[in-house]
C-alpha cells in the first residue's frame, strides 16, 4: 500500500480470484492421490523458502514482487487453512469431530487475536518487510510441530487406491470435476457456499457503506475498525471456548449449522423491515440504530460464523469418502468461493447501484432463508452419507464373477481342469457350472452325472436340479434306489421340480431313514390330502420326541422350512420350557428360533414371552422374528406398547424389538413411547451407577463384564428400538446395529446419524449413556451390598459372578 | 477351592488375552472348562522344536524362553511373560513346532487342546468367529508392517 495507489487493491481481490481457481484446479487431480502428511511437510517447507526469497529480493529494492507476494499470500493461506482441516478430517472422525473442531478453530482464533495485537508493537520496532523472515519462521515451526502429528497418524494420510489404467493430466482432472459432481452431499454443500459468500460480501458491502456515511476521517475509520475486529474476534473466541461446543452437542452438528442462515435472515429481515418502523437515513436518532444494526449484524455474523457454521461445516467433509475429501474442499474453496466472489463484486458493482435499496435487501433476505432450506438439504445429506458408510460392506466379489461366468471359455476350462482337482474344489467347479445358464454348462454336467461318480453325485444333481432337463427324470428315479440316502436325498429334490413326479416322492414317508422321511414333508406337505397330512404330523412329533439330538435338530430344521399353523401347539409340548438341554447350544437354539419364525397365535406369544426370562442377552434377538411374526397379525402397535410396561426386561427386549422388525414407525404412540424409554434409562442409570461403585475394585471384573453384557447391552437396545420407532424415515434403524459396534469409527459416526435425525430430547438423553463410565470411590459394606444384590438377579450368568466376586473379595480381604 | 470358583478365576484371565477379549464372558466359561492348568519347574521343555503339536499355551504366571536351534547353533528368539501365549496356530495346523520353549524359573500355564476347542467350537460359533477376527487382525498387522519395511 505504501507503494501503491488505493485502487490497486481492488484490482489484485480479481487477480486472487483468478490465482485462486487455476491453483485449485491443478490440485483438484493431486490431493487425494499423495501422502497428504508428505504433501502438507512439502508445502510448508516450499512456502518458506518462497517468502523468505521475496523478502530477500525486497531487500535488494525489487519493490514489484509485492504485487505476486499479495495473491500468493492469499492463495498460501487458503491452501494452508484447507490442506491442515483435511489432515484433520483424516485423523478425526465425525464424532470427534463435533467435540474437538471448536476448540481447534478456539485456538486459531485466539492466535488471530494474539497476532492482530502484536502486529503493531512489532512494525513499531521493525520494518514491515522483516515481517516475512518471521513469517518464514512461524511456518518453520509449524512444519516441526506438525512432524510428531505424522509419525503418529502417517498412516491415515495416505491415499486411498484407485484401481484402473493411467490417465493424462486432462482427463483425470475431468473424471475428479465428474466424481465431485456425482456426490450429493458435496453438491448441497457447494449450493450452500456459494450463496453464503455472495450474502457473506453483500453483507460486508453494506457494513462499509454505513461505516463511510458515518465516519469521514481514515484515522477514525481504522480506530472504529480496529475495535470493531477486536471486539468481534474476543466474543468469538469466548463463543467458541465456552456456548458452541455445547451447542452443537445439545442439538447436533447438522442443526447448529441452522444458526448461521437464521442469523442471517434475522439480521436482513430487521433491515429490510426498519423503513417501516420509521428507521431510516433521515433522523439522527434512527440513523444511529440503523448503523448499530448493521454493525451488530455483523458483528454476530463474524462470532456465529466462526463458532458454529466454520467448525461444522469441516464436520461434513469427514463423512465423505477419504478418496474425495480433499478435492471436494479444494471444489468448494478454488472454484465455488471464486465464482461466488466475482458474482458478488458484479452484483455489487454493475445491479446495485442501479437498484431501490429495499430490492437489494429484499434479495438478501430470500437468500438468507433460501440458505436455511440449503442447511436442511444438506441435513439430510449428511445423514445419508453417514448410513451409507455404514451400509456399504457388501463385496462386489459376487457381481463380478457372475460377470465372468457368462464367458463361454470358463465352462471349457471347468471341464478341463475339474479331474485333477481335489473333492472340494471340484464341488465348487460343478456349483460354479450350477450357476451358469448355458447349455454347453447343463451339457457339462449332464456328462458328469452319467460317469456316476458317488462322491461326486450329490452335488452334480443338486447342481442340475434347478435346470429342470426333462430326460432326466429317468436318472433320477433310478437313483431313488441309489444306497447312499445323501443320493437319494438329492434325486428326491431333483425330481420334486417336475410336478407329475411328486407322488413317487410319498413312498419315502415310511423309509427307515428320518432324513428321507422329513425331505418328503418337506417337498410334499403342501400337495397331500388332510389325510396324509395327519401322517406326517405323527412322524414330525415322533422327530421332535426322539432322544437323538440331531434327530430333534433336522425336525426344527423341517418346522422352520414349512410354515405349517398345525405345528403350533407341536412344538411348545415339546419345549415347554426353554433351559431344555437341547436348546443350550447354539445350533440347536438357532434351529430352535427358526422353527418359532411361522408360528402365531397369542398363546405362542405368551409362551415366548414367558420363557424368555433369564435367556441370554447373545440368545435373545433370534427370538424376536418369531415374536415379530406374531404381533404383526394379531396386535396393534398400541396394544404392544401397552404390554411393554411394566413387563421384565427381557420381554420389553422383544416386544420393542419386533415392533421394530415390523417397520412401521409409531409416531403416534409418542407419549407412551416416552415414558417406555425413561423406564430403559432409568434402569441403564442404575446399573450404570452399581458399575461406577465396582469398577474401582478389580475383584468385581467379571461381574462388570455380565452386567454390561446381560444388562445394559439389553436396556441399550430396547431404548435404541423404542426412539427408532419415533423416527419416520428409518434412519436410526438402519444405523442402530452400528451404535453397538466395537469399532470406535463406526460407533462414531452412528452416533453422529443418531445425533442428527428423530427425537432430539431422547436421542440426547442416550446419547449420555455411550459416555465411558467413570470409578467412584466406595466403601466395603456399599461394595459388598451392590455385588450382593446382583446374586439374586433372575439371570443365572449373573448371579454365579456376582457369587464369585463376592468369593474373591473375601479371600483378597483375608489374604491381605 | 471350587472348580466353578477356577473355572471363573481363568474366564477372567482369558478375557485379558488379544485371542479371547472379543468373546463374550459366557462364551469364555466355555473355553474355561476345557483349560487345563500346568505347572513347569525352571528349564523344564514345554514344547520341543520339531514336535507335533495341537495345543496353545497361556502364561498364567512366571515367565518362558523361546529357543530356536539350526545348524547346531540355538538362538534365544523371545522370553515371554505372564498373560502372553503362544502356540495359537498349532491349535488350528497340526504343524511342527517351530521353536523350543522352557519354563524359566516355576511358571503356571493354561493350556488349550485344539481338539477340545473344535468340540466346542460347534456349539459356540461365535467363539471361532472371535478366533478369525483376531488372525484377521494380526495379518493385517503383519501386512502393514511389511509395506512398511518395503517402503
Amino acid at each position: 500500500m505504501a507503494n501503491y495507489q488505493a485502487d490497486i487493491v481492488a484490482k489484485l481481490f480479481s487477480l486472487n480470484a483468478v490465482f485462486l481457481f487455476l491453483f485449485s484446479l491443478s490440485m483438484i487431480s493431486l490431493i487425494d492421490r499423495v501422502d497428504r502428511g508428505k504433501l502438507f511437510s512439502r508445502f510448508l517447507l516450499i512456502h518458506s523458502i518462497i517468502l523468505i526469497s521475496a523478502w530477500v529480493l525486497i531487500l535488494f529494492h525489487v519493490k514489484w514482487i509485492v504485487i505476486p507476494l499479495f495473491s500468493y499470500a492469499y492463495v498460501s493461506k487458503i491452501f494452508t487453512f484447507l490442506l491442515f482441516w483435511t489432515l484433520a478430517n483424516d485423523i478425526v472422525d465425525s464424532r470427534k469431530a463435533a467435540r474437538d473442531f471448536p476448540r481447534i478453530a478456539a485456538g486459531g482464533t485466539l492466535g488471530a487475536i494474539t497476532i492482530s495485537f502484536l502486529i503493531p508493537q512489532i512494525v513499531g520496532k521493525i520494518d514491515a518487510e522483516y515481517l516475512l523472515p518471521l513469517w518464514a519462521s512461524l511456518n518453520g515451526l509449524v512444519l516441526i510441530l506438525f512432524q510428531p502429528i505424522r509419525k503418529q497418524f502417517g498412516k491415515n494420510f495416505l491415499p486411498t487406491k484407485e484401481p484402473g489404467r493411467q490417465k493424462s493430466k486432462v482427463t483425470k482432472m475431468l473424471d475428479d470435476v465428474v466424481t465431485i459432481g456425482k456426490d450429493p452431499l458435496l453438491i448441497s454443500m457447494a449450493s450452500f457456499y456459494f450463496l453464503l459468500f455472495f450474502v457473506l460480501l453483500n453483507q460486508q458491502y453494506g457494513f462499509y457503506n454505513v461505516l463511510k456515511s458515518r465516519y469521514h476521517q481514515a484515522t477514525e475509520l481504522s480506530s472504529f475498525l480496529g475495535y470493531f475486529n477486536g471486539v468481534s474476534m474476543i466474543i468469538t473466541f469466548l463463543l467458541q471456548m465456552t456456548l458452541s461446543g455445547f451447542v452443537i452437542r445439545k442439538i447436533g452438528s447438522t442443526r447448529a449449522m441452522l444458526i448461521l442462515p437464521i442469523v442471517f435472515s434475522v439480521v436482513f429481515l430487521f433491515l429490510g423491515l426498519s423503513p417501516f418502523f420509521g428507521i431510516s437515513q433521515e433522523g439522527t436518532d434512527t440513523v444511529n440504530l440503523l448503523f448499530w444494526g448493521t454493525v451488530s449484524g455483523l458483528g454476530l455474523r463474524i462470532a456465529v460464523f466462526d463458532s458454529f457454521y466454520s467448525p461444522n461445516f469441516q464436520i461434513f467433509f469427514s463423512s465423505l469418502p477419504k478418496a474425495i475429501r480433499g478435492r471436494g474442499k479444494i471444489a468448494l474453496e478454488g472454484v465455488v468461493k471464486p465464482v461466488a466472489m466475482l458474482l458478488a463484486s458484479l452484483w455489487l458493482t454493475l445491479i446495485i447501484p442501479k437498484l431501490p435499496h429495499s430490492l437489494e435487501t429484499l434479495v438478501l433476505i430470500i437468500s438468507s432463508i433460501t440458505m436455511v432450506f440449503l442447511t436442511l438439504l444438506m441435513r439430510k445429506q449428511y445423514t445419508k452419507s453417514l448410513t451409507r458408510y455404514l451400509s456399504d460392506f457388501r463385496t462386489k466379489g459376487g457381481a463380478e464373477v457372475s460377470k465372468q461366468l457368462k464367458d463361454h471359455n470358463v465352462v471349457q476350462r471347468i471341464e478341463s481342469t475339474l479331474q485333477n482337482e481335489s473333492h472340494n474344489v471340484q464341488c465348487y467347479m460343478i456349483e460354479l457350472l450350477g450357476d451358469i445358464n448355458s447349455q454347453p454348462a447343463t451339457n457339462v454336467l449332464i456328462k458328469l452325472l452319467y460317469k456316476k461318480d458317488e462322491k461326486l453325485l450329490p452335488t452334480i444333481i443338486d447342481a442340475l436340479a434347478p435346470k429342470g432337463v426333462p430326460h432326466l427324470k429317468r436318472t433320477f428315479k433310478e437313483l431313488l434306489s441309489h444306497e447312499n440316502p445323501l443320493i437319494i436325498r438329492e434325486a428326491m429334490l431333483a425330481l420334486a421340480e417336475f410336478a407329475d413326479e411328486k407322488p413317487v416322492l410319498l413312498t419315502f414317508l415310511h423309509s427307515n431313514h428320518l432324513e428321507l422321511k422329513l425331505t418328503v414333508i418337506e417337498l410334499l406337505w403342501w400337495d397331500v390330502p388332510r389325510s396324509t397330512q395327519k401322517e406326517m404330523l405323527e412322524e414330525i412329533e415322533e422327530g421332535l420326541q426322539s432322544v437323538q439330538a440331531d434327530k430333534v435338530y433336522r425336525t426344527l430344521d423341517l418346522c422352520g422350512h414349512i410354515d405349517a399353523p398345525e405345528l403350533t401347539d407341536k412344538i411348545p409340548i415339546r419345549f415347554p420350557e426353554f433351559n431344555d438341554p437341547l436348546l443350550q447350544n447354539q445350533k440347536g437354539w438357532n434351529r430352535f428360533t427358526a422353527a418359532l419364525s411361522d408360528l402365531e397365535g397369542v398363546v405362542i406369544l405368551d409362551w415366548i414371552l414367558r420363557n424368555s426370562a433369564g435367556i441370554s442377552a447373545a440368545k435373545l434377538p433370534s427370538l424376536i422374528p418369531a415374536v415379530a411374526n406374531i404381533i404383526k397379525t394379531g396386535y396393534t402397535a398400541e396394544k404392544v406398547l401397552r404390554r411393554m410396561s411394566g413387563a421384565r426386561r427381557e420381554e420389553r427386549f422383544l416386544l420393542s424389538g419386533a415392533l421394530l422388525e415390523i417397520g412401521n414407525a409409531v409416531t403416534s404412540q409418542k407419549r407412551k413411547i416416552r415414558t417406555l424409554f425413561s423406564e430403559e434409562r432409568k434402569q441403564l442409570g442404575l446399573h450404570k451407577e452399581n458399575l461406577s461403585l465396582l469398577k474401582s475394585e478389580p475383584s468385581a471384573t467379571l461381574l462388570i463384564h455380565a452386567i454390561e453384557e446381560e444388562l445394559l447391552s439389553l436396556h441399550l437396545q430396547t431404548a435404541i428400538a423404542l426412539v427408532a420407532l419415533l423416527d419416520k424415515k428409518g434412519e436410526i434403524q438402519h444405523v442402530s446395529k452400528r451404535l453397538l459396534s466395537t469399532k470406535q469409527s463406526i460407533r462414531s459416526r452412528a452416533l453422529e446419524v443418531f445425533d442428527n435425525v428423530g427425537d432430539m430430547r431422547l436421542n440426547n438423553q442416550l446419547i449420555q449413556h455411550f459416555t465411558p463410565i467413570v470409578p467412584l470411590p466406595f466403601s466395603e459394606p456399599e461394595f459388598l451390598k451392590t455385588v450382593q444384590s446382583y446374586t439374586h438377579y433372575p439371570n443365572s450368568w449373573i448371579q454365579e459372578c456376582a457369587t464369585f466376586t463376592v468369593d474373591s473379595f473375601t479371600q483378597r480381604k483375608f489374604h491381605e | 477351592m471350587s472348580s466353578t470358583f477356577l473355572i471363573l478365576e481363568n474366564v477372567l484371565f482369558l478375557k485379558k488375552n488379544a485371542l479371547f477379549s472379543s468373546m463374550n464372558t459366557q462364551e469364555l466359561k466355555a473355553v474355561a472348562g476345557i483349560c487345563k492348568t500346568l505347572t513347569f519347574s525352571d528349564g523344564e521343555a514345554i514344547v520341543t522344536q520339531g514336535d507335533v503339536g495341537e495345543t496353545m499355551f497361556l502364561i498364567k504366571s512366571g515367565s518362558v524362553v523361546v529357543t530356536r536351534s539350526e545348524d547346531e547353533k540355538t538362538v534365544t528368539l523371545a522370553t515371554l511373560e505372564t498373560g502372553e501365549s503362544f502356540g495359537e496356530m498349532s491349535m488350528f495346523d497340526t504343524e511342527m513346532r517351530s521353536a523350543t520353549v522352557r519354563a524359566s524359573g516355576t511358571c503356571s500355564l493354561l493350556a488349550i487342546d485344539g481338539h477340545d476347542l473344535t468340540d466346542i467350537l460347534s456349539t459356540y460359533p461365535a467363539i471361532g468367529m472371535a478366533i478369525i477376527k483376531t488372525f484377521v487382525k494380526r495379518l493385517r498387522e503383519g501386512n502393514r508392517r511389511l509395506q512398511e519395511l518395503s517402503r
